[in-house]
Formats: C-alpha cells, sequence, structure tokens
C-alpha cells in the first residue's frame, strides 16, 4: 500500500516539483537597488525543476530500461500490516496533544503498555515494566538532564517529582 | 611550550578533570548508542553542566562525550541497523551485514579500534599542524565551498546502491526541506504556511530522529514477522583477530584518517560528510566495490577512521581562527566564549595552557574509548538480549523524550513523527535516506555559497572553475554526476557490439 511503484512514484515527485517551482515564483522579487540578484525563490525553484526533471525520468525512462531486474530484486514477499504503524502513529499523536494535561509518567506508562501487549506481552507485566521504564526515563531526562518533561495529573504531587 | 604543557598536563590529569572525563565518556557512550540521541545532542546537554567548570575540564568533557558518542553510534547502526548518529549511516548496512553473519563482534571491533586511530591521527595532526592547515581552509572562498558541499551531496547521492535517478530526488526533496523557514539572505519566510514554528526552519535533531528511529520503528510494526529483524549474536572477542584485520585494511585507515582530517578542518564540513566520502572513494578505488554495502570491512573501517578523525580535525579552524567546523565545535566555541577564552589566533598566546589541555584531551579520550567501548559493545548485548517487540516501545518514547529535549517544544515532537512518516515511506519505495538528510543539513550552506558566488560572477558560470582548488573539486563533482551516463553509454555500446 505504501509501495507506489516507480512510475507512480516518479508522477508524485514531479508534481511536488511543479508545486514547489509554482510557490518559489510568488515568492517577493529580489530588491531592487541592492546588489542582491537573486530572491528567497531563486533557489527553491532551481530545486523545484531537479525534481520534476528526476521524476520525469524514474517515470519514463527509468522503468523501460531497469524494470526487469527492479521486478525480480524487489518483488515484495509480504504486504505491510497497517495495524501497528497506525498505532504507532496514534500513540505519538496522543503525546503530542495530550501529554501536557497528562503528564509525561501516566502517558508514557499506558502508551508503553498498549505497545507491549500489542507485541504479545500479559497485561500484568507490561503494566508493571511500563512503570518503571516511564519512572527511570522520567528520572533521567527530568532531574538529570532537566528537561522540563510535563508532569499533567501529578502536578499536586510535584514536590515528591 | 614546555611549561605550557606540563601545567596542562597537570590540570588535566588532576583527580577532578579525570572524572569529569570519566563521567563524560560514560554519558556519550549512552547518547550515542541510543538511537535518535547524536553526538551533537551529547554536546549541546553537556553545556549547563559545564557552565560551572573552568574552560579545560569544560572543553574536555565536550570533547570526550562528542568522540565516544561518535563510536558509540555505530553499536545500534551494527547491532539494529538505526545509526546512533548521522555520522554512522554511511556504513551502517555493512555493519548490520556483518551482523547478520553473526560477525557483530568484528563489525563492531573494526569500528572501536578504527574510530581510536582515526581520532588519536586527527588529534595528533591538530597538535602539529594545526596553524599552517588552518591557513589553506582560511583562503576558500564561497567557490571552493559551494564545490565542497556540493561534491559531499553529490557522493552520498551517488554512492547508494540502485538508481542514482532516486538518489537526486532524496537530495532534491532535503534540500527543499533545508529552505523552510527564513531565507538568510533576504530575510523573507519561505514555505512556511504561517507557522510560527516554521519560520526558524526545521530543526536538525527531530528530523533524525524521524528519518532514522521513527522510521524503523514504523517498519518494525508494519513487518508479518516482526521477530526476524533481530539477529542473536554472541558478542565476545571484540579484539580477536583485529590486528590482522586492521593489518590487512591499513589503506582504508590511513585513507580514512588523512581524509576525515582534512574534512574536518574545512569548516563547515563535519564528521558526517567524512564518513561519506571516505566511504564512496573507498568504494570506488576498491578491489571489490561489489561488497560494500553488504558487510565491506574496508568500507566500515575507511569510514569508521574517518568521522573520528573528522571530529578532532574540526577543532583546527575552531581554535585557531574561530570558525567552527560543525555543530559540535560550534557549540564548544560558544561555551569558550562564555568562560572569556576567546577562539582564535591570539588564542595561543592568552590562553595557551587551555589550548594544550585539549589537545591532550582528545588523545587522552581516544585512548579511553578502546576500554570504555569495548565494556559498552559488551552492555550492546543486552540490547540484543531484549526482544524487539519490548524494546521497540521504549525506544519510541526516547525519541519523543528525546526530540522534545532538544528545544523544549512539542513541536518537535510532531516533526519527529512527520519526518518518520516521510522516512518510511521513502525506504519503502526503495528512495535512499542518506542524501535527504545531507540535503537538510547542507542545504543553508549550499545555498547561500551558492547565491554568494553568483553574485560574486554576475552571474557567470565560468567563474565557479577559476580558481585551482574551486576547479578541481568542481571536475571531480561533475564527473561524478556524469559517470552514470558514461556507464550506460558503454552498456548501451557493448550491448549494440553483442546483436
Amino acid at each position: 500500500m505504501t509501495n507506489l511503484g516507480d512510475r507512480r512514484l516518479g508522477l508524485l515527485v514531479a508534481v511536488v516539483g511543479i508545486v514547489i517551482i509554482y510557490m518559489s515564483l510568488q515568492l517577493p522579487e529580489p530588491m531592487s537597488g541592492t546588489h542582491i540578484a537573486y530572491g528567497p525563490g531563486f533557489f527553491p525553484a532551481l530545486l523545484g525543476v531537479a525534481a520534476v526533471v528526476a521524476g520525469v525520468t524514474l517515470a519514463i525512462v527509468q522503468p523501460s530500461a531497469e524494470q526487469n531486474e527492479d521486478e525480480d530484486a524487489a518483488a515484495p514477499a509480504e504486504t505491510p500490516r497497517l495495524g501497528g504503524p497506525v498505532l504507532v502513529l496514534l500513540a505519538v499523536l496522543s503525546y503530542i496533544y495530550l501529554s501536557d494535561l497528562i503528564g509525561f509518567i501516566p502517558l508514557a506508562t499506558a502508551t508503553l503498555a498498549i505497545l507491549l501487549m500489542f507485541g504479545g506481552m500479559r497485561f500484568p507485566k507490561a503494566i508493571a515494566l511500563s512503570l518503571l521504564a516511564s519512572i527511570l526515563i522520567y528520572l533521567m531526562f527530568s532531574k538529570g538532564l532537566l528537561v522540563p518533561l510535563p508532569r499533567g495529573l501529578l502536578q499536586p504531587w510535584a514536590l515528591w517529582l | 611550550m614546555m611549561a605550557n604543557i606540563l601545567a596542562a598536563a597537570a590540570e588535566l590529569f588532576s583527580p577532578y578533570v579525570l572524572a569529569v572525563i570519566l563521567g563524560s565518556a560514560v554519558f556519550g557512550l549512552f547518547l550515542g548508542a541510543v538511537p535518535g540521541l547524536t553526538a551533537t545532542m551529547a554536546t549541546a546537554l553537556l553545556v549547563p553542566v559545564t557552565f560551572y567548570m573552568d574552560p579545560v575540564p569544560a572543553v574536555a568533557a565536550m570533547v570526550t562525550a562528542s568522540a565516544m558518542a561518535m563510536f558509540a553510534g555505530d553499536i545500534p547502526s551494527a547491532l539494529l541497523r538505526m545509526p546512533g548518529t548521522p555520522a554512522s549511516a554511511a556504513y551502517t548496512d555493512d555493519a548490520y551485514s556483518l551482523t547478520k553473519k553473526g560477525l557483530a563482534h568484528v563489525s563492531l571491533g573494526i569500528c572501536l579500534l578504527t574510530s581510536a586511530i582515526g581520532g588519536i591521527f586527527g588529534a595528533l595532526v591538530l597538535s602539529v599542524f594545526a596553524p599552517p592547515l588552518a591557513a589553506i581552509a582560511l583562503k576558500f572562498s564561497s567557490f571552493e565551498y559551494f564545490w565542497l558541499c556540493l561534491l559531499g551531496l553529490t557522493t552520498s547521492a551517488f554512492i547508494m546502491q540502485g538508481s542514482p535517478i532516486k538518489g537526486i530526488i532524496s537530495l532534491s526533496l532535503g534540500l527543499l526541506v533545508s529552505t523552510i523557514g527564513i531565507d538568510p539572505v533576504s530575510g523573507v519566510p519561505r514555505f512556511t504556511f504561517d507557522s510560527p514554528a516554521l519560520i526558524g526552519g526545521v530543526s536538525l535533531v527531530p528530523v533524525m530522529i524521524g528519518v532514522f528511529a521513527v522510521a524503523e520503528i514504523f517498519r518494525f510494526y508494519a513487518r508479518r514477522n516482526p521477530q526476524l529483524a533481530l539477529e542473536q549474536v554472541e558478542l565476545k572477542g571484540v579484539f580477536s583477530g583485529q590486528i590482522r584485520i586492521l593489518w590487512r585494511q591499513r589503506r582504508a585507515i590511513a585513507q580514512g584518517n588523512v581524509l576525515g582530517t582534512m574534512i574536518g578542518i574545512v569548516p563547515g564540513a563535519g564528521a558526517d560528510i567524512a564518513a561519506w566520502v571516505s566511504y564512496s572513494l573507498a568504494k570506488k578505488f576498491s578491489k571489490d566495490p561489489q561488497d560494500y554495502g553488504r558487510g565491506s570491512q574496508e568500507g566500515l573501517a575507511a569510514a569508521g577512521a574517518a568521522n573520528n578523525a573528522a571530529v578532532s580535525g574540526a577543532y583546527v579552524p575552531a581554535l585557531v581562527f574561530g570558525i567552527p567546523g560543525d555543530a559540535i565545535t560550534a557549540i564548544v566555541i560558544g561555551v569558550l566564549f562564555m568562560k572569556g577564552v576567546n577562539p582564535g589566533p591570539t588564542i595561543f598566546l592568552n590562553n595557551p595552557v587551555t589550548v594544550y589541555g585539549i589537545f591532550m584531551a582528545f588523545i587522552l579520550a581516544n585512548l579511553l574509548m578502546i576500554p570504555l567501548g569495548w565494556a559498552a559493545i559488551r552492555c550492546g548485548r543486552m540490547i540484543l538480549k531484549v526482544k524487539l517487540p519490548i524494546l521497540m516501545p521504549i525506544i519510541l518514547v526516547f525519541c519523543m523524550v528525546g526530540s522534545f529535549a532538544v528545544e523544549n517544544t512539542i513541536t518537535a515532537v510532531g516533526a519527529a513523527l512527520a519526518f518518520g512518516v516521510v522516512g518510511y515511506v521513502m525506504e519503502e519505495n526503495g528512495i535512499p535516506i542518506a542524501p535527504f538528510v545531507l540535503g537538510i543539513v547542507l542545504g543553508p550552506l549550499v545555498e547561500q555559497n551558492f547565491l554568494t558566488s553568483m553574485m560574486k560572477s554576475g552571474g557567470s558560470l565560468l567563474a565557479f572553475f577559476d580558481r585551482p582548488i574551486a576547479a578541481s573539486l568542481g571536475a571531480i563533482t561533475l564527473l561524478i554526476w556524469i559517470s552514470p551516463l558514461i556507464s550506460m553509454l558503454r552498456r548501451r555500446q557493448s550491448a549494440s557490439r553483442e546483436t
């Protein structure tokens, strides 16, 4: 599902390149009266052109020349599962949006426990290990490296943390 | 001079400074070994601690931590195919291939010993040749810088296995990411979509954590049979047979030492480029180029020596001219300024004890690396014994906290996630990651030097070849660019002859 194939991949890169060229051209012109002859869009536009050329080459030239070897070499033996990656995605998103509210230790414990159980660990062991790991990581970063990890729900006990 | 050296030695070998060095060594080894935490980050995290120290222990702590982290980056690289620091990325596939063959102890032994040799070589060059060597780098104009950056980027795009087109795509995307934020020349914000978080550009550490660690976690969970990834290997006999291997690879090590130190000396080019350039040059001149990417000991030796040599070499312009060679020396320069020690030609007159202290700290750190690195490798076995379904969730939490720690902002965690998805999709489609990352790192330098050169020459591209060093660097770069075309034409010719 995530493997697009060279033709579609090349076209996608070319489209990205065209969008970049368009956006670069929207950026302001170089200031007149200064010795700066190249505006902020000059370099990105060049890169956009490079992306279009590379994308089109990949889509048109490359498959006809190297398709046979590619297909033999990259024959997908298995289609990737999506459940695990989606779980990881949700874990990080929940950290981004909820860590301030819930706090590092409770949220990291929950995240770790869910992922550990997804990996086949039993409930009590997963919770114990998650709690231990979260507290250790908290101590290391918050106390050792002075990173202000959010306390969230544990704020009332802040003096103890 | 002798009195200064003795004074520096007395300060360095005091119990307090030795304890600082030992502590920062363990710290550097740990941070380097955790994927997503880099040598740069180890140095940056030491800044608040060194604030309370004298100049010599402060710099000794940073020198030790960065050198150790640079080696320790090879441990997860070999065991999990996750480079602990970007400078390990050049030879990750080789180190991991050896692990899959049950030779993890051999590959880590090579990494450890070549790292120490490279670091000591670089430190000796730093001590002996600092002033004259830096004078050469100082003569570089924007033309030379431009070509040097482009050479680094080119080699990274073209040395990857598979299609150079995909390398170029990866490189262009990386360079495009580097243009996000305020344009350094005109001060206009670009591609920020009116988000204040993007105005300062994309911060490097979350990108590294994203494409190298989060993407690997995605890949792990996407596999049908996740148990396959970890190869169970006994990590005994790290040093056995190494003398023979090192002797066999003496040419690659010598090349890595010299090239790594030279690239380290050039401002802006650090350990990452040194490892890539040394790896690709060793491959070009190798008798067995087909082994590269599949467990080549020669490639490991050439690049492993180069990145540590570059860490030492980067201090040449940093100390003599106050120009940082890479991100790590940039931090060290900042700390020296805070302590009232101003890097520049006068540092040799005003603070000779500090300078000799730094030189000796380098040699000491690299010697200490051998026993401590050995211990770290033995502890690395514990990573192997832990099952990946247990390790991966913990690494994920480390990634989130690690990306948050750099700037103390939750946006960095979002960036790590976004680049994790990008890295995963790229890898799934056979697009190499390294040119992308190098493009992001070197993008600002390439753009500034390109635009400065264009302005100087009034838009004439011929001026890029006017100066002898620029012309040579340019010629090498262009040769690499057209080499796939030449080989394609040759293939067609031989094919038409056969029919």
